[in-house]
């Protein structure tokens, strides 16, 4: 007799299915798991035994296999507990077998029965929802599963007896009810920054149009102080973002408690990540921080101290939105669609190009430093602005600086106009104009014959790329949505080429 | 040829082998009472021995019996069970006696100790490979 409970693999933010296969004959007494089990599912044999005994079974002294099928997938992970201790429960006939039908299954199990949250629930149960079954998850994680669907089976009891229970029929668990994290209110506010209109304006274009961003200046005028700043102007996320970013939360194992939040990620790793942190890998092929950032900000403070090899690995998912992480026993893609910001000193010494000074080691003190970042990573870079030091009169003035929320609101309103014009194009997965290709681009900008004129003058001039070319009109067409006009003219062109040019 | 013993190291082995033998006799009655017939004593291959085989039903429990003279030597007498040897004896017996395959098999382990109730251990441990 064999019973058999349905699970998952997880490929990338992919749930594969897994069917967990439970064989108990006479025979030489012995307890295996096949089917390419790595070290955390071998031992679950552990965790499993000492669950059930504390559910008051035992198993039989028989010959009992374990195969989790396909049998030449590797398994990883915690998560192969429950649906192995409920097989192994299905054929010593503690649970009905008729019972586990239906459901995917997938949790950790203590040595006391009780349920632990894993990782990867929500893709978990969108895949079983597409396979019209229904779930069977710990507590903690049932609000991320509820998000799945409204009205599928959901099964997030805290210990393995209430499971029983449940099966059995005996006591019923509640359907856990989909948790939404409350929006952060204590996001800091952009009136706290005093003067840098330059530098506001930049922001303000970055988070309209989604473009890449990056900032130069000396210590202390504000650069990481106004990145931090970003997130409060920023749309929340629509509902088809959040479950993409969610649901590589999930497989990272970010989400607190199952609760899901609206708000975009920020992610902003140290300067001294390493290339597998920034972009993927390990021996699991973990997402890396640009998947974390997908449809939110990645924030590299202090750029050029960043390994040059990792800079220029973002290259890819900075042109795709997307990196494919290949290995010997692996090929997964995670989605990369993140908006970068970066802010760097102009020199070692950090003060060069600020009036009254001049670097000890003159010119190439300010050269050597730039040069660590390549030129190809630098052409992806849409906005590149000066923030000088702020003057003492500056900080005196009392502040009368815009807050976030009217900040915020042009914001949205320029993203409105975006995703309507997408929208009559046909193009639903677009959102932002730094999204559009190079076709669309040139679609939807039509420069009049004076500003034509401006563009090729700059582009010969400045040696302009065919990306720069684009990445311009593109800045253009941004600003041109948050003036709220239809075309785009000269003034607006003007200013995008002003901030490529500035470095 | 036999090993040239200190006779005071000789009576030491000569008791223990004694009592082992006793609790052996004892284990067999005890089984005996509980139903369970008794198909091999002793059982001896290359690789190891097995003190008791027995069948009760469709059950055939491989037993390993432990006497000590204290009750509360419990815990070393049962680390001190070795599973590789009982299991490679197991196989051995069954390859020796197909007929047996198709019956569900156990590895128990009886402890005894003077004035104590004996201590059947059903299910012991698993197949060792």
């Amino acid at each position: 007799m064999v019973t058999t409970v349905q699970t998952v693999a997880f490929l990338g933010i992919k749930a594969v299915p897994v069917n967990v296969q439970v064989q108990i004959a006479s025979g030489m007494p012995a307890f295996k798991i096949v089917g390419l089990p790595d070290k955390a599912v071998n031992e679950s044999g552990e965790r499993v035994r000492a669950a059930l005994i504390a559910c008051g079974l035992s198993l039989p002294p028989k010959r009992i296999t374990i195969n989790l099928a396909p049998a030449d997938l590797p398994k990883e992970g915690s998560h192969y507990d429950l649906p192995i201790a409920l097989a192994l429960m299905g054929a010593i006939g503690a649970v009905p077998t008729d019972a586990l039908d239906g459901y995917v299954a997938l949790g950790e199990l203590g040595l006391d029965g009780c349920l632990a949250p894993v990782a990867g629930t929500l893709p978990a149960a969108i895949a079983a929802n597409g396979q019209d079954l229904g779930i069977i998850c710990p507590y903690l994680a049932g609000p991320e599963a509820a998000w799945a669907s409204d009205d599928m089976n959901i099964i997030a009891p805290k210990s393995l007896t209430a499971l029983i229970n449940h099966l059995c029929g005996r006591q019923l668990c509640e359907r856990p009810l989909p948790k939404r994290r409350n929006m952060a209110q204590n996001l800091p506010d952009l009136s706290d920054v005093r003067g840098q209109q330059i530098a506001r304006r930049a922001i303000e274009v970055a988070a309209a149009g989604g473009h890449n961003l990056l900032m130069i200046g000396p210590p202390g005028a504000g650069k990481s102080m106004l990145a931090a700043r970003l997130p409060s102007i920023m749309p929340a996320l629509n509902p088809h973002e959040l479950l993409d970013v969610s649901m590589i939360q999930s497989i990272a194992g970010e989400l607190a408690d199952g609760q899901l939040s609206d708000q975009r990620p920020f992610r902003a790793p140290h300067h001294s990540a390493s290339m597998a942190a920034l972009v993927g890998g390990g021996l699991k092929v973990k997402p890396g921080e640009v998947s974390l950032a997908h449809n939110g900000i990645l924030f590299l403070d202090e750029l050029p101290e960043f390994t040059p090899s990792t800079l220029d690995s973002l290259r890819q998912p900075l042109e795709n939105g997307e990196i494919v992480i290949a290995r010997a026993n692996a090929r997964i893609s995670y989605p990369a669609n993140f908006q970068l910001i970066a802010a760097m000193n102009p020199c070692k010494c950090g003060m060069a190009g600020t009036p009254g000074h001049t670097c000890k080691r003159g010119d190439r003190c300010a050269t050597d430093y730039q040069s660590r970042i390549s030129g190809p990573f630098l052409d992806r870079i849409d906005l590149r602005i000066d923030v000088p030091a702020v003057s003492a009169a500056d900080m005196i003035a009392p502040a009368c600086a815009e807050s976030s929320s009217d900040v915020a609101k042009r914001v949205v309103k320029a993203r409105n106009i975006q995703r309507e014009r997408f929208l009559e194009l046909r193009e639903i997965d677009i959102h932002t104009n730094s999204d559009a290709n190079s076709s669309l681009i040139e679609k939807i900008v039509n420069p009049d014959k004076d500003s034509q004129k401006l563009l090729i003058q700059a582009s010969e001039r400045f040696n302009l790329s065919a990306r720069a070319y684009h990445r311009v009109l593109k800045v253009a067409r941004t600003l041109a949505d948050l003036n709220g006009t239809k075309s785009v003219a000269r003034p607006h062109i003007a200013e995008a080429l002003s901030y490529r040019l500035s470095f | 040829m036999t090993m040239r013993l200190r006779p005071k190291k000789q009576l030491k082995r000569q008791k223990a082998e004694n009592l082992g033998k006793t609790g052996e006799f004892l284990a067999s009655i005890f089984l005996r009472l509980k139903f369970y017939s008794i198909l091999a004593k002793n059982y001896k291959t290359p690789f190891g021995e097995i003190d008791l085989i027995v069948k009760r039903g469709n059950i055939i429990a491989f037993v390993e019996v432990k006497t000590r003279n204290n009750k509360a030597q419990i815990g070393d007498a049962l680390l001190a069970v070795n599973k590789y040897r009982i299991s490679r004896a197991a196989n051995h017996y069954l390859m020796n006696n197909a007929s047996f395959v198709k019956n569900h098999l156990r590895f128990d382990v009886i402890f005894l100790a003077p004035k104590s109730f004996p201590l059947h251990l059903m299910g012991a441990f698993e197949n060792v490979e």
